[in-house]
């Protein structure tokens, strides 16, 4: 130490850093709780308002204070369309900061969200962001996000620099953290996981275990599909009849509607099965055909269950409803439904110990077979597309699309085999089983449609009016062409004999027959026509595969069709 | 850091309790330089009784030595990070496959004489080190029970810093001239600071049939283990104070590291190293 040196240098050193420490430690100028925040919430109802807010929100947007960050179509109501705004300051984003502006072909509607007021913020932390991650890493969370600086809207209407981080605590609990720029102070903390999808589980109607995409609002499950991409609601009516009429006549849906489970192991076996089939049937489309459900944009899909119970189901019921809402499923297209946007229903059939006097079969929940769903949603398809008119030969085909998209979905996921979930090419073997001595499991075949009284040739087909024209008997025909084009055979009238593409080719028919059913033929299409539409698709889609035509060539000629 | 600032103080004190020690044995007086340590031994005209009776002059021992040098830690190493937790009601797993490579660092030691040829030493090491890691995730299908989905990837310039103290029971033995050969060993205390992917960034959308993943977030882990270490340094004084010496060392450490949700993977530290540099006798 030199003669000239100051005397107790350390008590220097221990002042500067006193001083310095008061310098970090105060209050920064905009962490003064000011009256800053401004809460927009302006509709249609006050005109004058919203139109000054929305000025206001497009100055902001010119100043690159307010940028759009998501854009939605609105799927209920066309032409609406409804535009998520982040509010930002020196280029960071203000947390809480946000507005939604709702447009009706480009009109504004309403406007509701916050802005804060970031006249006196700065964008210099004090804390590094190697520190913040120390903090945030602290008790060993794993980082998911580096820390990132935003600002934070705070309950007083203040704003404070923040470093935003994402962490995984111990026990999968993931956190967005807020850590103060200046102090590392925690401000929030608030959990990823939230009104979010979850994975379920639950029990199907056959006993078998399954997972449920369900939702999670306020701590109760719903059957309402957040991993796939349309909206897919499964409505639990709990037996409330009427309302069925008012949610078919287009009522809007709570969410009390629908199927709900305290903890994702969801117990009720009709909802499982029926939530999880329609979205096993818009994943068959999805991946098989490479269409976006009911009208390839993702339309809606939703279910219904529980109009009656089984018990009910045999009690009194008025008339026809026993055999619309008991042993039956069906699709009703727009404008019907939820947002006029169609719906399904699936009866809950009857107790196992009663049968059909008429069949001699049992019939249990319509929702516990994947090939009566994946039909009923195929209506849909065909609402959305051809829209086959239900009646005659239209009405046959369209029936018959259903019964071949059934019998694929069930190949596409389940083992082939004559058991239960298993690949047949009958209808409804899962629901419909053979109780009475001589019965049969099922309500179609495809294969043999003569055991169940189907005609398979044209020559045999329904000339009455029953049944709009019988489009559940004549359906036999091209479901049986169908079947030959894939399994090849001899048709049992016509002793034609086709050879098919082969059960590991079936991929080909199935896409020629979608392609044709769905994009090709008219309203009012015959028999005839869905054979040169069908041709002409697999000309289309195979035109270096001749197998392929001949074989759906062959198969329409076997059934008589020309 | 707390470790290290304690083997400081705990080496300073070896220093200042061994120096008096040293000096009361009466072995640190230097001899003149017309009486080298190799004129002492008697001559056979001189064996007489008379002579024999007179202490026998002792060579000349060092006090100890310090030993700066370059370090190099030839060896590889790795660790697992395997990470089971839950998803989509399964069982799902994240493992990272880390291999350190060799590294090299400085080591710089103190060794001193504490009675005849026995003495305590400390030195403290530090080798830097980079290393890659081969990643894998198998996570459970959110629509399927047993249909996992599985995907890998990479990680590089993965960066390990190891300071170790090293505190060491030595034997100097007791040589003539140029030479110096020590053996020691004893307790080892490792800081390791290892670069590590603490979560995979996991690209799963629809249908969920596949995923990828990436490299997440980076950080760094920083943990103390405890070990031992055994070696040996041999010296070539080429002048009466400084010389050149190699050192080898085997130090080894371990250290379960806890990442939550009940998983851990084992950081270990160490290994075959050497050394050589300067050597400066006291």
């Amino acid at each position: 130490m030199s003669r000239t040196s100051l005397p107790y240098p350390w008590l220097y050193l221990l002042m500067a850093g006193t001083f310095a420490w008061m310098i970090i430690d105060a209050p920064a100028p905009h962490a003064q709780s000011r009256d800053a925040v401004r809460t927009l919430r302006a509709t249609e109802g006050s005109p004058e308002l919203l139109r000054e807010q929305v000025d206001e929100v497009r100055r902001l947007e010119r100043a690159g204070a307010m940028q759009v960050a998501a854009t939605t179509d609105d799927r209920l109501v066309p032409g609406h369309r409804h535009e998520r705004l982040q509010q930002y300051h020196l280029g960071l984003k203000v947390v809480g900061g946000s507005i939604v502006r709702q447009t009706a072909n480009g009109v504004v509607t309403s406007l509701l969200g916050q802005i804060y007021d970031t006249a006196a913020a700065s964008a210099s932390p004090t804390l590094t962001a190697r520190a913040a991650s120390e903090r945030a890493s602290a008790g060993g969370a794993a980082l998911i996000t580096e820390p990132a600086l935003a600002f934070l809207g705070m309950d007083d209407g203040a704003i404070k620099l923040v470093y935003e981080v994402n962490v995984r605590r111990a026990g999968f609990d993931l956190r967005t953290l807020y850590l103060d720029a200046a102090t590392g102070a925690e401000l929030l903390s608030l959990p990823l996981a939230k009104d979010q999808g979850a994975v379920g589980e639950g029990v199907g109607v056959l006993g078998d275990r399954k997972k449920m995409a369900a939702r999670l609002v306020g701590g109760t499950y719903f059957a309402e599909d957040m991993l796939r991409p349309p909206l897919l609601w499964t409505i639990d009516l709990r037996s409330n009849r009427r309302r069925l009429d008012q949610i078919a006549d287009g009522d809007a849906l709570f969410q009390s509607d629908l199927a709900s489970d305290a903890d994702n192991v969801w117990t009720d076996p009709v909802a499982v099965d029926a939530h999880t089939y329609l979205g096993w049937t818009y994943d068959y489309i999805f991946k098989r055909i490479g269409v976006r459900g009911l009208d390839n944009g993702d339309a809606p899909m939703i279910g219904t269950v529980n109009v009656y119970s089984p018990q009910q189901c045999v009690g009194a019921l008025p008339q026809g409803e026993f055999g619309e809402l008991c042993v039956n499923a069906f699709w009703i297209g727009p404008p019907a439904g939820p947002g006029g946007k169609g719906m399904m229903i699936f009866g809950n059939g009857m107790p196992s110990n009663f049968f059909l006097t008429s069949s001699g079969q049992s019939v249990g929940p319509l929702a516990g077979a994947l090939d009566i769903v994946a039909h009923e949603l195929t209506h849909g398809v065909t609402d959305y597309t051809s829209g086959l008119e239900y009646r005659n030969e239209s009405g046959a085909l369209n029936e018959a699309f259903s019964d071949m998209v059934g019998v694929a979905t069930e190949a596409y996921f389940q083992a082939r085999g004559s058991n239960p979930q298993q690949a047949d090419y009958l209808i409804g073997e899962d629901a419909f089983k053979a109780l009475r001595p001589g019965s049969v499991a099922g309500i179609r075949s495809i294969q043999a449609p003569s055991a169940y009284g189907d005609p398979d040739h044209y020559s045999l087909r329904y000339a009455g009016t029953e049944d709009n024209g019988g489009v559940h008997t004549n359906s036999g025909i091209p479901n049986h062409a169908y079947y030959l084009a894939i399994e090849g055979g001899t048709n049992r009238v016509s002793g034609h004999a086709v050879t098919g593409v082969g059960f590991a080719n079936r991929d080909q028919i199935e896409r020629v027959f979608f392609r044709a059913f769905t994009r090709m033929l008219p309203v009012r299409a015959t028999f005839s026509q869905a054979r040169a539409a069908t041709i002409q698709s697999a000309r289309d889609l195979y035109s270096s595969n001749a197998a392929v035509e001949r074989a759906v060539t062959d198969a329409w000629t076997a059934v008589g069709v020309q | 850091m707390r470790v290290l600032s304690n083997c400081a103080a705990l080496a300073a004190t070896v220093l200042l309790t061994t120096t008096p020690l040293a000096a009361a044995g009466g072995q640190q007086q230097p001899l003149p330089p017309s009486s080298p340590a190799t004129t002492a031994r008697p001559t056979a005209a001189s064996q007489t009784p008379a002579r024999t009776s007179a202490p026998p002059a002792r060579r000349s021992q060092p006090r100890g030595f310090v030993a700066a040098g370059a370090l190099f830690q030839p060896g590889k190493s790795s660790f697992t990070d395997a990470r089971t937790f839950t998803s989509n009601r399964e069982s799902a797993t994240q493992t990272g496959e880390y291999d350190i490579d060799s590294g090299i660092g400085f080591d710089l030691g103190v060794f001193a004489r504490v009675w005849r040829s026995l003495g305590a030493g400390v030195s403290v090491t530090q080798v830097n080190r980079t290393g890659q890691a081969a990643f894998s995730a198998s996570i459970p299908h959110p629509f399927f029970f047993n249909q996992p989905r599985t995907a890998t990837t990479t990680a590089a310039d993965l960066d390990r810093t190891e300071t170790g103290v090293h505190l060491s029971a030595a034997y100097l033995l007791p040589t003539s001239g140029r030479f110096g050969l020590t053996l020691f060993g004893g307790p080892s205390f490792f800081t390791i600071k290892q670069d590590v992917i603490s979560d995979l960034a996991i690209t799963d959308v629809y249908p969920y049939d596949t995923i990828a993943i990436a490299p997440g977030a980076r950080s760094n882990v920083s943990e103390s283990a405890v070990g031992f270490h055994a070696g040996a340094d041999a010296t070539w004084y080429f002048t009466r104070q400084l010389g050149a010496g190699a050192l080898v060392r085997y130090a080894s450490g371990k250290k379960s590291v806890s990442i939550g949700s009940g998983n851990s993977f084992d950081l270990e530290a160490g290994g075959v190293q050497a050394s050589i540099g300067l050597r400066l006798k006291f």
